[in-house]
């Protein structure tokens, strides 16, 4: 009776009402998504938009209050084993076995899994590899640097040759050289045909990674679409940023029109959307009013986060 | 409501509680040394006040007659061994892998649940239990203290024992969170248990309204039912121990599955 894979459509997971309550203190409000086959999706949103909260739902660790929810075609609150078999999870706090070495906690996740023994002593060799982490093998865990403990963490994820991988805040904490070790792996894991989903705070990331996204605010899905749809949609196809004294900055003000389609004033710079940067900058100049720096550059995911869910911290 | 009613995951997997056995040994040989401890501390009590103290006790009414108080005292200690195996490896090591290594909060990601992880961690707490149990015994049968061949049950005893308080010692994992718990929990439950639970003298010396207090507690009838054993002394009332100690494995381990569910997943 377990139902298999994904009943027809491509889709690997699907949400719909998805909600999740503490207490009194909503943490998912009704969300709706599917994730399909090979594709990598993230969640993207502030700090307590909710997004962990969506992938330990996902990840059969937290039971969800309403709403329906499928993993690959099964029901987490029925089927949460055989889910759990094959997902890798990469969770957001590092939970590693620090009472055993690099190596050892790699062969027991094996076990939890069932792999049998000679394959998964063939996969740990790789997956060490494969996370660079061989001169470490036999180190115990606790030593370790953040860096490596997340790598660690990414390949005991594998152990189990997932057909979905749910990765939360995969790179948070990691150097730029381990970042792009990271990135360059779970793009290859994409390429062999897995399904990533993963949160980031990193927009950079998410652009480089996300074949689409959905952003959170309070609970809530805001805006959903591939990074370059989410530009289009909602900034212009460049920005211009301009740093200027006081005077100018009144001056600009009262010229705006026809400048740009949206400003935006900071207290260090004014940021204008337009769709080329360079002929606004002309404009303003062609103004007479003077710059202190001016730079011009393309709209990026970014800027689309921080016009969907704002520049505030709102806890 | 419904859904979180349906999350109730099934009974456990002796197959999988047994890899929580193995991930245990593999952690234990980073720490040998405290493995081989536990079973001198009991072989201690015995030497000091056993061998020590008991030569000023001439003896110990019990069961109609009086036996000598080491004989009186190595089954109680014997009984306190699997409390101290049952305390560390039911809630020391479980509490620290609950709150402060989050070892749990990993594993439940692959397909060991919690009932899973429950039973593997009983299993290793009696398995250690009884290997520290065994050499007691041993050690009792080269020094005459046991009298009887139902000492041959003890073994078995042994185990039930060390599986019941173990549970029993789940359960505090569920209700602690905070280090400052685990001293709490010393002084005011274990030692007390340790101490007058029929282990260092018999019952039958408390004032006639404390007994049925002690007789409740689980390590009397540990204690009782071992030293039923040990001196052949058995009855009907000793199946009575064995009664006691099989409901509480049961519904101490259930008690505890919920109560570490319930911090595991929210
Ligand atoms: N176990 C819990 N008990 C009570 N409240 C919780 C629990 N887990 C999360 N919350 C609350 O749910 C809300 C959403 O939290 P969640 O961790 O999902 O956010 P997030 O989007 O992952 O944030 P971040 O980017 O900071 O990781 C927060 O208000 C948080 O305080
Ligand atoms: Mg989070």
């Amino acid at each position: 009776m377990t139902p298999s894979a994904s009943s027809g459509s491509d889709a690997l997971i699907v949400a719909s009402g998805l909600s999740k309550r503490f207490e009194s203190l909503i943490a998912v409000d009704g969300v709706e998504f599917e994730v399909r086959r090979g594709e990598v999706f993230g969640f993207l949103g502030p700090n307590g938009a909710g997004k962990t909260s969506t992938m330990r739902m996902i990840g059969c660790t937290s039971p969800r209050t309403s709403g329906e929810l499928r993993v690959m075609g099964m029901d987490p609150a029925t089927h949460a084993s055989e889910i759990k078999a094959r997902l890798g999870v990469v969770p957001q706090a590092d939970n590693l076995d620090i009472e055993l070495t690099v190596r050892e906690n790699l062969e027991m996740y094996a076990r939890y899994f069932d792999v049998p023994r000679d394959t998964a002593a063939e996969r740990i060799d790789e997956l060490i590899d494969f996370v660079q982490l061989r001169d470490k093998a036999t180190s115990k865990v606790d030593p370790l640097s953040g860096g490596m403990k997340r790598r660690l963490t990414i390949a005991r994820a594998l152990v189990n040759r997932p057909d979905l991988i749910l990765l939360d805040e995969p790179t948070t904490g990691l150097d730029p050289q381990a970042r792009h070790l990271v990135w360059e792996r779970l793009y290859r894991l994409k390429q062999s045909g897995v399904t990533l989903v993963i949160t980031t705070h990193y927009m950079d990331e998410a652009e480089q990674l996300c074949d689409r996204l959905v952003v959170m605010d309070k609970a809530k899905i805001v805006a959903e679409g591939s990074p370059r749809q989410l530009i289009e949609r909602y900034s212009t196809r460049e920005v211009l940023e301009l740093r200027l004294t006081d005077p100018a900055r009144k001056k600009l003000a009262a010229s705006l029109d026809g400048l740009a389609e949206r400003a935006e004033w900071l207290p260090d710079r004014v940021l204008l959307y337009t769709p080329s940067g360079d002929t606004a900058l002309a404009s303003i100049h062609e103004r007479g009013i003077e710059t202190d720096s001016a730079l011009v550059r393309r709209a990026t995911l970014e800027d689309v986060f921080l016009t969907i869910t704002g520049r505030s911290l709102i806890e | 409501m419904a859904i979180e009613a349906a999350h109730a995951s099934p009974p456990p997997s002796l197959h999988r509680a047994v890899k929580l056995v193995q991930r245990n040994i593999l952690a234990y040989k980073h720490y040998w040394i405290a493995l081989v401890s536990g079973f001198f501390e009991p072989v201690f009590y015995l030497a000091a006040v056993g061998f020590g103290v008991g030569r000023y006790v001439e003896s110990v009414p019990y069961a109609g007659t009086t036996l000598d108080y080491a004989s009186f005292l190595a089954p109680g200690m014997l009984a306190a061994s699997t409390l101290n195996g049952a305390i560390f490896d039911g809630f020391f090591g479980p509490f620290f892998k609950l709150n402060w290594m989050k070892t749990y909060d990993g594993i439940v990601t692959t397909p060991m649940s919690i009932p899973d992880i429950a039973l593997g961690e009983v299993l290793w707490a009696l398995i250690r239990g009884t290997i520290y149990g065994t050499g007691f015994l041993i050690v009792m049968t080269a020094l005459g203290l046991v009298h009887s061949p139902w000492g041959a049950l003890a073994l078995p005893a042994i185990m039930l024992s060390g599986g019941a308080l173990s549970a029993g010692a789940m359960i505090l994992t569920g209700v602690t969170k905070e280090i400052a718990s685990l001293e709490k929990v010393m002084t005011l439950v274990v030692f007390p248990l340790f101490l007058f639970s029929g282990t260092f003298f018999p019952v039958s010396l408390y004032p006639e309204y404390l007994r049925p207090v002690v007789q409740a507690t689980p390590l009397y009838h540990s204690a009782s039912l071992l030293r039923a054993l040990t001196t052949g002394e058995v009855g009907l009332g000793t199946l009575w121990h064995v009664v006691y100690l099989v409901a509480m494995l049961v519904i101490a381990s259930i008690v505890a599955t919920r109560l570490i569910r319930r911090r595991l997943i929210s």
